[in-house]
């Protein structure tokens, strides 16, 4: 039962259900199997045999048991790794440089020690539009409940 | 003496030791049951008993074992089933 050509199905392991075919025996307890598994010698006790038989030559190459297998319709699953490729690079977002100097210059700005001319031009006409609005608004709004 | 919502055996009582070098008693839910296999029923190895929480943070891999299946049957009964099917 056990011999070069005879296909193989895996009944352990994480290749368990996948199909091979016998490349090597090596001795009673040890198979070299190759198709839709890593080619490797393998423990018999993890395989079960199948009834189909290939014609191969002992210590045939992966291509031969490829074509082999195809004549039963099996096909073997191409699985040569990819080459990595470059890892992408971390690029700094440009966002977080400009807020901290805003920052700055807003702060500058309230304690006053930059352009004190401009904010000396620029408090009159903003004082007296402010504190109108706010004057008009306190009374309505303290009036408001005391009514009801 | 322990307060009395926690006299109940609802929860169970887990050993610990401290930093500071105390024995304490934590209360902790207790794990699920074990999994088994669904063709013979023996508990299935490689499948944590753990509280949803930490099945969730645990990669796939850590919680059942690769193989087909995997999680559901066990070797055996996996066998059986390749080997029936490879028959058929
Ligand atoms: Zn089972």
């Amino acid at each position: 039962m056990i011999e070069v050509g005879r296909l193989v199905i895996k009944t352990a392991g994480r290749s368990a259900g996948k199909v091979g075919v016998i490349v090597e025996v090596v001795d009673d307890t040890r198979i070299v199997v190759d198709g839709c598994l890593k080619r490797k010698s393998y423990s018999i006790r993890h395989f079960d045999a199948l009834k189909d038989t290939v014609k191969l030559a002992k210590g045939a190459s992966h291509a031969a048991v490829v074509k082999a297998l195809e004549g039963h319709g099996i096909t073997v699953p191409i699985t040569n790794p990819k080459k990595a490729g470059e890892r992408p690079k971390r690029v700094r977002k440009a966002k977080g440089k400009p807020a901290p100097k805003q920052k700055k210059e807003a702060a500058l700005k309230k304690e006053g020690t930059v352009r004190p001319v401009e904010a000396v031009k620029d408090a009159p006409a903003a004082k007296p539009a402010a504190p109108a609005a706010t004057t008009d608004a306190k009374p309505a709004m303290l009036a408001a409940p005391k009514k009801e | 003496m322990v307060s009395g919502r926690h006299k109940s055996r609802t929860l169970r009582r887990v050993a610990k030791k401290t930093p500071g070098g105390r024995n304490v008693t934590h209360y902790e839910e207790r794990k699920p049951a074990a999994a088994r296999c669904a063709g013979c029923g023996t508990t299935l190895k490689g499948v944590p008993r753990e509280r949803p929480f930490r099945m969730q943070t645990m990669p796939k891999s850590r919680k059942r074992p690769e193989r087909p299946y995997g999680g559901v049957l066990c070797h055996a009964c996996l066998k059986k089933k390749i080997v029936a099917e490879a028959r058929r």
